[in-house]
């Protein structure tokens, strides 16, 4: 029968600072291998398979998933992100007296989601409209490039639909439309 | 001496009918950095107590969540003694309803799957550490067997004292 008023073996090594110190290292490495292994199961792959998908030797692999050695954070990662999963670190309480890790918090920037209403095609160097070899430069703006000082061949009002062809241009007949999105990346 | 009290296991060391404990002598040497078999066991003092910091976290996450760390970390000995695994150093144990009552587990399927075998399902809650040795072969050594069966019969003669 267990005599319950003595302390384990694991609470008698975590009496002394070296050894609170070493049961955290230790846990941390259980704990890298153990997640690991888990993810490894759910993913049905073998080792040869993981090994290809995260550029490493099936020696290495194995090495890993066995607890060969420390496991650094940074191949942790690497390992989780070849299964189809991120790493994310926490860090909880040790000790009663101890604060809750605080979050920093700082303002978070408004991110302010322009409307654009023309499309314009600003320089063409294309072949058709099919985009066999062509390259579009396509500006998005709010106002009419005209009203910028912008000079368009091709003019699409996104609001009314309609195409404006102030030049004439070798342009197909069919407009490739262009649909902005939050982020748009204009060609200078 | 209680190892691990988790969730799912009660991790104690096995007591003989001296009231010694084989494995709980082992880990307070090994812990001190002081173990030594009498023959070159190849750990220096430091990594003597890296050892065991290992084998408790182990054992702790063994007890807590039901599993081992990975199937490669135990292995099935023979009639119900088995063994877990860290680096070249071995520690066995069988499992009891802590009454005195053992039922061996043993699991003759396993094997084929080395890679990955599963950890039984019928193990009783109380895991009790036989013995420790150094692995040196393919083979757990005879004498390293027989000792582990002797001190699982005197543990569960402990537990069935009145």
């Amino acid at each position: 029968m267990t005599d319950d008023r003595r302390p384990s073996l694991i609470e008698l090594r975590e009496e002394t600072r070296e050894g609170r110190l070493g049961m955290a290292a230790a846990r941390g490495t259980v704990g890298a291998v153990a997640l690991l292994n888990r993810a490894f199961a759910a993913s049905g792959i073998n080792q040869h398979e993981l090994a290809e998908r995260a550029c490493v030797t099936d020696g290495r692999v194995s090495q890993v998933l066995n607890g060969d050695g420390n496991v650094r954070v940074s191949t942790l990662a690497r390992f989780l992100r070849a299964l189809g999963y991120h790493l994310r670190l926490s860090a909880v309480r040790a000790e009663p007296d101890v604060e809750l890790l605080p979050v920093p918090r700082r303002r978070r920037r408004e991110r302010v989601r322009e409307q654009f209403r023309f499309v314009s095609v600003a320089a063409c160097d294309y072949i058709g409209w099919d985009g066999v070899g062509s390259e579009m430069v396509v500006q998005v703006t709010r106002s009419h490039p005209s009203a910028l000082g912008l000079k368009a061949e091709t003019v699409l009002d996104l609001e009314t639909g309609e195409v404006e062809r102030p030049e004439p241009t070798a342009i197909a007949s069919r407009w490739t439309l262009v649909s902005p999105s939050e982020r748009v990346h204009v060609r200078r | 001496m209680v190892v691990a009290d988790g969730d799912h296991f009660l991790i104690e060391c096995a007591i003989r009918r001296d009231l010694s404990s084989p494995v709980a002598d082992f880990l307070d040497e090994m812990a001190a950095g002081a173990w030594a078999p009498g023959v070159e066991n190849g750990l220096e003092p430091d990594e003597q107590v890296s050892w065991t910091d290992a084998f408790f976290a182990a054992c702790e996450h063994l007890a807590d969540t039901g599993s081992p760390i990975y199937a490669a970390s135990f292995n099935q000995l023979r009639d119900g003694i088995w063994e877990l695994k860290h680096w070249d150093l071995r520690v066995s144990f069988y499992d009891t309803d802590g009454h005195g009552n053992h039922t061996p587990v043993v699991d003759r399927d396993s094997y084929p799957r080395y890679a990955n075998r599963p950890w039984p399902d019928g193990f009783d809650e109380n895991l009790r550490l036989t013995s420790a040795f150094q692995k040196r072969g393919q083979k757990a050594e005879e004498r390293h067997m027989a000792f582990a069966n002797q001190v699982r019969e005197e543990d569960l003669e402990h537990d069935r004292r009145p």
